[in-house]
C-alpha cells in the first residue's frame, strides 16, 4: 500500500507567477511499515484466511483439499452430540482455571508485597511454576498424581484421608477438575506478579491519609488498593482468559482429552480432529468457532486498554 | 482511518488468528501422491537417502550402527537417519508429506498403510520384489503385511514382526492357588482372586497403544474385524460378547488403567501390582531382568484353545512416490533384510521377530521359550485390517471410544458400532 502525502504549498514570496500546489509521493511511512506489514501478512493474515477457507472444504492431511463443502463442516460440528460437552468443558476449564488464578494470584501478590526476610528470593522462587515448560509441568503432575505409585495418593491413603487411591486423570468426574488445579498452579505466579507490580504503584501517601482518617486494613484495601490495581487486574484477567481458552498442552499430555471426551475442549478437539484424524477441514471449523468466541474477549481487552491509555 | 482504528483492527485480526494459525500453517493443498518420481538409475553413488524412523529403545544404537555399516560399503549411496519420537511419528510424517518436505523412505507399520496407499504416496514395490533374488528368503506370509484388502500390490517391505502374547506373575498366581490361564474364561474366573491388597489382575490399557492388546484379546476370542470381501464385521454378536468380557476386566484393573499407556502398564506389572500383561518380545528382557524365573510367557488366552489367535503387527519400510532416490531406498531396504543385519536387529534391545527364514531358525530364537511362544503365536495371529480408516481408529478414535465404554457411557455394542463405522470410512 502506498500513501500519498500532500505537503503544504510554499507560497512564493513575491508576485512572480501563479501559486502551484505540489504533490509529492512520500514513501517514508510505507517503507518503515513494510517489514511489519509483510510479517503480519505472511504469519497472521494468510494463515487466518487460509484457516477460514479450510473450514469450508474437505481437506485431509495426506490427500490435500478434496473439494468445497460450504457449511457442511459447521453443520456436522453443531449437530455432533459431543460438541455440547466440548463447549461446556471449554467454559469450565477457562473460567475455573482463571478464577483460581485470580483469587490465589491476588492473595499471593498481597503476601509478596509484605516486608519480610528473603523477600526477593521468595519472589523469584514463586515464579518457578510459571517459568517451567508446560510439558515438564505435565510430567511432574503425572508422576505426583499417579494412582499406583504417586506421592499424592500415597500420602492421602496412608494418612487415612482416602480409603483407596484415585485415578485423578483417569476418572471422568475428576479429570477436568484436576487439570484446572494444575493449570492454576502454573498460572498463579503470573497473576501474582502482575498484581504485585500494580500494588507497588499504589501511592503510599493515599493509604497513609486514609489510615489517618480512621480507615482500618480492610477499608484501606477496598477503597484505596482495589481501585488502584483494578485496571491491571482486569487486563490480566482478560489476557489470561484468552490464553487459557487456547491452552491445550496440559490436557493433551495428561489426559489426551479423556477419559472419553471428559476433558476435551474446543481447541483440543480442533487439534485432535486436524492432526490425529487427519481431517484438516473439520479441525479448522472448530478453530473458527473458537476464534469467533474469543473475538468477544479481544473486544473487551481492546476496550480496557484504550480506556487505560485515555 | 484513525490511528486507534488501525490498532483495533490489527489486534482483532491477530487475536482471531491465534486459534486458527496452527491449522493453516500446514495445510498443503496439493496431493503429495501426485508427484512423479524421476527416472531411476541403479547407480546411486553420491546420493544421500533421507530415511525416517522411530526407535523402540532410545538408548539402543542398533539402527545407527546398521546405517554406518551400510554407508561404509561401496557401490551405493548413503543413508541418513532421522529419528522421530514414536508418539509423534505418524503426525509428523503425514504433515511433512503434505507440505512436500517428506522423507525419501520411512519405517512404517502395517496398520497405517491403508491411508497412505489411498493418498497415493507409497511407491508400489511388487515388480521390484518379484525381480529380487532375496524374495524367497523372506517368510512368505510376511508380504501380506504390505498389502491392502482386495489388492495384490505390495507397498511395504517387511522388517520386524510382533506377535502379542501374555506374561503372568508366577508368584501371584501361586499365592492365589491358580495355574496359568489357558482360556479367556480362565482369565475372567481368576481375575477376582488375583485382585485385593493392592494387587490387581490385569491392566486394560485404555490409553495410547492399548488398541493392540485389545485387538489381540478380540482375535483370541474369535472376533473378526473384516470378512473375506473386506467388509467390516467387528460389531458381530461374537465381537460384542468378546468385547464385553474385555470391558468387564476393568473391575479388576488398577486405578487409572482405563487411560493408561504402556509406561504405566509395564510399571504396574514389574512392580507386582498386576498379575498379567499382554505385550510382545520387546519387553522380554526387562521382564526377565525383574522376575527371573518367576514370570511365565503364554499365548494370549483364547475362547477355544484349539483355535488360538492373537494380533501381529509388522513394522516395515516404504518408499515414497515423491522421492527421486527410490533406487537407493530400495537398496537400503533390501540390505536390511540380509541375514547378518536381520539377526543384529532382531537380537538387539529393541528387536522383535525376524521375517527371514534363515534368521528365524537361529538358536537365539529356537532355544528361547519366550521367542518360541511368540513365533508360534505368529503362525495363527492376525493383523489389523489395512483399511483406509484403520489409521484413524488406531491413532485417534479407539482410546476415547473404549474409555467411554469403560466408564459406562456406552455399551459394548455401541463401542463396536462406532469403531466399525470409523474403520469403514
Amino acid at each position: 500500500m502506498t500513501t500519498l502525502t500532500t505537503r503544504r504549498p510554499i507560497r512564493p514570496s513575491g508576485p512572480t507567477g501563479p501559486t502551484r500546489r505540489k504533490r509529492r509521493l512520500d514513501l517514508t511511512v510505507p517503507l518503515f511499515l513494510s517489514p511489519t506489514l509483510l510479517l503480519l501478512v505472511v504469519f497472521v493474515a494468510y494463515p487466518f484466511l487460509r484457516a477460514i477457507w479450510l473450514s469450508f472444504t474437505e481437506t485431509s492431511l495426506l490427500g490435500g483439499t478434496l473439494g468445497f463443502v460450504g457449511l457442511d463442516n459447521f453443520r456436522t460440528l453443531f449437530t455432533d452430540p459431543s460438541f455440547g460437552t466440548f463447549l461446556s468443558n471449554s467454559v469450565v476449564w477457562t473460567v475455573g482455571g482463571v478464577g483460581l488464578q485470580l483469587v490465589f494470584g491476588v492473595i499471593g501478590a498481597l503476601l509478596l508485597n509484605q516486608r519480610f526476610r528473603l523477600r526477593g528470593v521468595v519472589r523469584g522462587l514463586a515464579m518457578i511454576p510459571w517459568a517451567t515448560p508446560s510439558v515438564l509441568v505435565a510430567l511432574i503432575w503425572m508422576w505426583l498424581l499417579d494412582p499406583n505409585h504417586g506421592l499424592v495418593n500415597a500420602v492421602l491413603t496412608r494418612t487415612g484421608l482416602m480409603h483407596s487411591p484415585v485415578a485423578w486423570f483417569g476418572n471422568a468426574h475428576s479429570a477436568l477438575g484436576t487439570l484446572i488445579v494444575v493449570d492454576a498452579w502454573q498460572g498463579i505466579p503470573f497473576f501474582a506478579v502482575m498484581v504485585l507490580a500494580a500494588l507497588q504503584a499504589v501511592p503510599e501517601e493515599l493509604k497513609e491519609s486514609a489510615r489517618t482518617d480512621g480507615c482500618g486494613f480492610l477499608r484501606v484495601f477496598w477503597f484505596i488498593t482495589v481501585p488502584s490495581i483494578l485496571p491491571t487486574v482486569l487486563i490480566t484477567l482478560v489476557l489470561r482468559l484468552i490464553w487459557t481458552a487456547n491452552y491445550i498442552d496440559l490436557a493433551y499430555v495428561l489426559t489426551g482429552g479423556g477419559p472419553g471426551i471428559a476433558s476435551t475442549t474446543i481447541p483440543l478437539a480442533s487439534y485432535l480432529t486436524a492432526y490425529k484424524q487427519g481431517a484438516l477441514g473439520s479441525g479448522a471449523s472448530y478453530a473458527v468457532v473458537q476464534a469467533a468466541v474469543l473475538a468477544v474477549l479481544v473486544a473487551v481487552y481492546i476496550r480496557l486498554t484504550q480506556r487505560r491509555e485515555a | 482511518m484513525r490511528h486507534s482504528s488501525w490498532r483495533r483492527a490489527g489486534a482483532v485480526c491477530a487475536a482471531l488468528t491465534a486459534a486458527a494459525i496452527a491449522l493453516a500453517g500446514c495445510s498443503g493443498s496439493s496431493s503429495t501422491g501426485s508427484a512423479a518420481a524421476a527416472s531411476q538409475s541403479t547407480d546411486t553413488s553420491g546420493q544421500t537417502l533421507n530415511y525416517w524412523l522411530w526407535v523402540d529403545n532410545a538408548t539402543d544404537q542398533t539402527w545407527q550402527q546398521l546405517a554406518d555399516q551400510f554407508n561404509a560399503e561401496s557401490g551405493h549411496g548413503k543413508v541418513q537417519l532421522q529419528v522421530v519420537p514414536a508418539a509423534q511419528y505418524l503426525d509428523k510424517l503425514q504433515t511433512a508429506l503434505s507440505s512436500g518436505n517428506g522423507p525419501d523412505a520411512a519405517r512404517m507399520k502395517d496398520e497405517w498403510i491403508g491411508q497412505f496407499v489411498k493418498a497415493g504416496v507409497l511407491a508400489p514395490l511388487s515388480k521390484k520384489i518379484d525381480a529380487w533374488s532375496g524374495k524367497s528368503s523372506v517368510i512368505d506370509s510376511s508380504w501380506n503385511a504390505g498389502k491392502v484388502p482386495g489388492k495384490s500390490e505390495i507397498y511395504m517391505m517387511p522388517h520386524q514382526n510382533t506377535a502379542l502374547y501374555m506374561y503372568y506373575n508366577k508368584k501371584l498366581f501361586s499365592a492365589a492357588g491358580l495355574d496359568a490361564p489357558k482360556t479367556q474364561a480362565d482369565v475372567i474366573a481368576d481375575a477376582p482372586k488375583l485382585t485385593g491388597n493392592g494387587h490387581y489382575a490385569f491392566d486394560v490399557r485404555g490409553g495410547a497403544g492399548g488398541q493392540d492388546q485389545w485387538a489381540a484379546w478380540m482375535y483370541a476370542g474369535g472376533a473378526q474385524f473384516v470378512d473375506s470381501s473386506g467388509k467390516v464385521t467387528l460389531d458381530s454378536p461374537t465381537g460384542e460378547q468378546v468385547n464385553q468380557s474385555y470391558l468387564d476386566l476393568v473391575k479388576f484393573a488398577p486405578p487409572g488403567s482405563a487411560t493408561a499407556a504402556f509406561a504405566q502398564v509395564q510399571s504396574n506389572f514389574l512392580s507386582g501390582t498386576t498379575a498379567m500383561m499382554i505385550h510382545h518380545v520387546g519387553s522380554l528382557a526387562a521382564v526377565r531382568k525383574q522376575f527371573g524365573q518367576d514370570v511365565g510367557v503364554i499365548p494370549v488366552p483364547s475362547q477355544d484353545p484349539s483355535k488360538p489367535s492373537s494380533l501381529q503387527t509388522m513394522s516395515g519400510n516404504v518408499v515414497f512416490t515423491s522421492s527421486k532416490k527410490q533406487e537407493l531406498a530400495w537398496q537400503w531396504e533390501t540390505w536390511l533384510l540380509g541375514d547378518a543385519q536381520m539377526l543384529k536387529m532382531s537380537t538387539s534391545p529393541q528387536g522383535q521377530l525376524p521375517v527371514t527364514t534363515a534368521v528365524a531358525a537361529n538358536a537365539a530364537f529356537t532355544k528361547d521359550d519366550g521367542y518360541q511362544v511368540a513365533l508360534k503365536a505368529a503362525q495363527t495371529a492376525q493383523s489389523w485390517p489395512q483399511l483406509n480408516g484403520t489409521t484413524n481408529v488406531v491413532n485417534a478414535t479407539w482410546s476415547p471410544t473404549i474409555q467411554q465404554a469403560f466408564g459406562g457411557q456406552s455399551s459394548s455394542a455401541q463401542m463396536l458400532q462406532k469403531l466399525s463405522a470409523d474403520l469403514s470410512k
